[in-house]
């Protein structure tokens, strides 16, 4: 095998970023997050046109059926751009139908998701399969973290021991947190189980939908930490102090090589998480969770590093750094902190033929 | 991984297996070998186009397309039944490139040949006590007198030096020029009066290089590579090769294996310390550095097989690779407790032995290039930050 992108997915992927560049300038990055909306729907509609939701979806519901990695690599695009679109939401809800026994609400949803018509999202603990917090199973109950609830037509919820479908007009008190990330808003819910279709899926599916959604904050920590990184160097060469450009100062110089030697290997096990994910399901839980564990920590590390080389500017909510800096406390804290990931995953026990 | 691209690589896989089953069959214990069957193994190596692939047949190559896919092919399959790759040594690793970049052609007929062979053993002249991280400050003087150059100076950090019979050195020849303007690179047989030879004694009291005190030694007019005062240049070929050699990231995921062995069989407050939760995830979280190198290094070839930009990647290599090094020696460290108190002996090899690691780490971060000398050639080639005065790489 050969380990690097296809000319396809990179074609695909500069398409991603084209569109990301054109419609998501640092002006109107800030005024999404200004207004507090977290959702551009300009760029979300053009995201659709690429075919971004399509691409996890069978083709029998008019998807791509293409790999997590596929996925994955448009997780970092979306991620060095900070782009304030549903994906996480859409994508883990559109996959949580998609893994399902074969049932109505597929051939009733699925479609609607890939043509843009319908948008999707997911409460978190729809996921949490390993917290063994017990859910009722009938009765009003609450989610207290739900993606892009608020632009959302269905959520996948939790439900009982297992997770259903809720349609929008059956979201009852909808409260938006007063979240760090405004990219991507989170909302507590409240909801009556009599309301949701359930999708029958199993816990063993529901962890896959959870290391899933681990490469794909991998992915974006990993596009935001470079972010981060290149807008560091960039600073580094404009801003002059003692009249000359502080990248010209060995200490500057070599904080910004420990930065680079920091995240640039990142996208190896990122890759390697994401392709494990579709060809080597035996290994995918440990790699995902090693893989979100490291890729959010470094994303942690590098958002704080570009505040630090950035100096007073980098400390203000006007300069759009601050945005990357929030989506870094998104990342680490989501699905599993580095260390509970680290600790899941724990030391992979090495192939004999290592041992040399 | 198998790094195979298509079917040509995956029959070419075969035909390396089918190679080596047929020359280097299991059954035999490599001990029992002598160094005639190894050179041997190696001459019919050559004969079917695995060792010194980017060597001329002439020179006693193989004389193959560029193609890192199959040298990485070879290196695996090799490594698999443990036969004998290329010699080990500045001689092939740094010597041979730049005589094949820059050299005469009858330098190349004359050092190549027995280089490869193992029969010459090249020292790396470089170093001096003044010219460390700033190497261009080098002092020591050759003067063309009739049709020699007489040598003086001092060397030092002189890896192989105890071994070798030839040494590849950087010498001032025109002490009027600019720093880096002035340094020729000269070959001098060590073996006439006038050497002294005195080994460095390192940390963990290994005896891998020395110091080399030279009075009026002579060598030869035309055994200088390319011209003089352009010993700087051609220099730079051999330190590009030796890093991509240190910046091997297979050789971090054997060391991890050695790792996570040395925590299964060491006990820790009454357990074994593979269960211990604080090692597990200091182990973790080396594994996770470990396969992002190693993984990054195949994506790094995979692009470079086929004429894509690796970007800033393999100016990394060696500062990662390094920083890995630290990591596992703290850990280490942790692990074999007490045995810290020890250094490795070659009668016993318990714990102790990865005392070796933990000192070596630290050889690791100096050679070929200190980390902080790396740092600003990562800051200057790779991100185009401004050089400031005085310093630079």
């Amino acid at each position: 095998m050969i380990f690097d992108t296809s000319d396809i997915q990179d074609s695909f992927r500069e398409s991603v970023e084209r569109l990301c560049e054109r419609a998501m300038p640092a002006t109107q990055l800030r005024h999404v997050f200004d207004a507090g909306t977290g959702f551009d729907a300009a760029l979300w509609d053009g995201l659709v046109d690429l075919g971004v939701p399509a691409l996890v979806v069978p083709e029998k519901h008019g998807g791509l059926a293409l790999s997590l990695f596929d996925l994955a690599l448009v997780a970092e695009t979306l991620g060095y751009h900070a782009a304030p679109v549903p994906f996480l939401g859409h994508m883990l809800a559109s996959m949580a139908i998609a893994c399902a026994p074969e049932n109505e609400l597929q051939s009733q949803y699925l479609q609607s998701f890939v043509t843009g018509e319908r948008r999707v999202s997911l409460a978190m603990d729809a996921l949490y399969c390993e917290s063994g917090v017990a859910h009722p199973a009938t009765g009003k109950v609450r989610a207290d973290a739900v993606l892009n609830a608020d632009c959302a037509d269905v959520l996948v919820v939790r439900a009982g021991e297992g997770c259903g479908l809720l349609a929008r007009e059956h979201i009852g008190n909808m409260t938006a947190l007063n979240v760090a990330d405004r990219t991507r808003p989170l909302f507590a819910i409240e909801y009556d189980l009599a309301d949701v279709q359930l999708l029958h899926i199993d816990q063993a599916q529901r962890a896959r939908l959870l290391d899933a959604g681990r490469v794909l904050l991998a992915a974006d920590a990993y596009g935001g930490a470079r972010r981060c990184f290149n807008m560091s160097v960039a600073y580094a060469k404009m801003r002059e102090q003692y009249g000359a450009p502080i990248g010209s100062f060995q200490a500057v110089k070599h904080q910004l090589a420990d930065l680079a030697a920091t995240i640039d290997p990142g996208i190896g096990l990122y890759w390697l998480a994401a392709k494990s994910y579709d060809d080597d399901p035996a290994n995918a839980s440990r790699l995902s969770a090693l893989a979100k564990a490291h890729l959010c920590e470094i994303f942690r590390l590098a958002s704080r590093a570009a505040v630090e080389a950035h100096g007073g500017i980098g400390y203000t909510w006007e300069y759009e750094l601050q945005i990357w800096f929030k989506r870094a406390l998104f990342d680490f804290a989501m699905m599993g902190t580095p260390g509970e990931c680290f600790a899941k995953a724990g030391p992979g026990e090495p192939a004999k033929s290592e041992r040399r | 991984m198998d790094l195979n691209i298509n079917e040509s690589d995956i029959g070419f896989r075969d035909e390396v297996r089918a190679f080596l089953a047929s020359c280097w069959p299991k059954a035999d214990k490599q001990r029992n070998r002598s160094q005639k069957d190894i050179a041997l193994f190696r001459q019919r190596a050559i004969e079917a186009g695995y060792l010194y692939r980017s060597i001329p047949r002439r020179y006693g190559g193989s004389e193959q397309a560029y193609n890192i896919i199959r040298a990485e092919i070879i290196r695996e399959e090799f490594g698999r039944v443990r036969a004998p790759m290329e010699v080990s040594g500045n001689g092939t690793s740094m010597l041979v490139p730049t005589l094949l970049d820059c050299g005469t052609e009858w330098q190349r007929e004359q050092f190549i040949r027995p280089t490869i062979s193992g029969e010459y053993v090249w020292a790396q002249g470089y170093s001096e006590p003044g010219a460390g991280s700033d190497l261009a400050a080098l002092k020591t003087s050759a003067v063309l007198t009739g049709d020699q150059w007489v040598i003086n100076g001092h060397k030092i950090w002189t890896t192989d030096v105890l071994k070798a019979q030839f040494m590849f050195a950087l010498v001032r020849t025109e002490p009027d020029a600019p720093k880096h303007k002035g340094i020729s690179y000269l070959l001098i047989d060590l073996r006439q009066p006038g050497v002294t030879v005195r080994p460095l004694k390192q940390l963990h009291g290994g005896e891998e290089f020395g110091e080399v005190f030279l009075e009026n030694v002579k060598t030869p007019a035309d055994w200088i590579v390319g011209n003089r005062g352009e010993g700087w240049s051609v220099s730079k070929t051999t330190l590009k090769h030796e890093r991509s050699s240190i910046g091997n990231a297979k050789s971090y995921m054997a060391m991890y294996a050695r790792l996570y062995e040395l925590a299964a069989g060491t006990t820790r407050s009454g357990l074994p310390a593979i269960q211990d939760p604080v090692i597990r995830v200091e182990l973790a979280r080396i594994e996770a550095l470990v396969l992002s190198q190693q993984y990054s290094s195949y994506r790094q070839f995979s692009r470079a097989a086929v004429g894509k930009d690796p970007g800033l990647s393999p100016l990394l290599n060696k500062l990662v690779c390094t920083g890995i090094g630290h990591r596992i020696a703290a850990l280490a460290q942790e692990l074999i407790a007490e045995s810290g108190l020890l250094l490795p002996s070659a009668q016993v090899r318990g714990a102790e032995k990865w005392v070796n690691q933990i000192v070596g780490s630290l050889g690791v971060a100096i050679a070929g290039g200190s980390s902080n000398i790396q740092r600003n050639i990562i800051a200057e080639r790779g991100l185009d930050l401004p050089r400031a005065q005085g310093e630079g790489a």
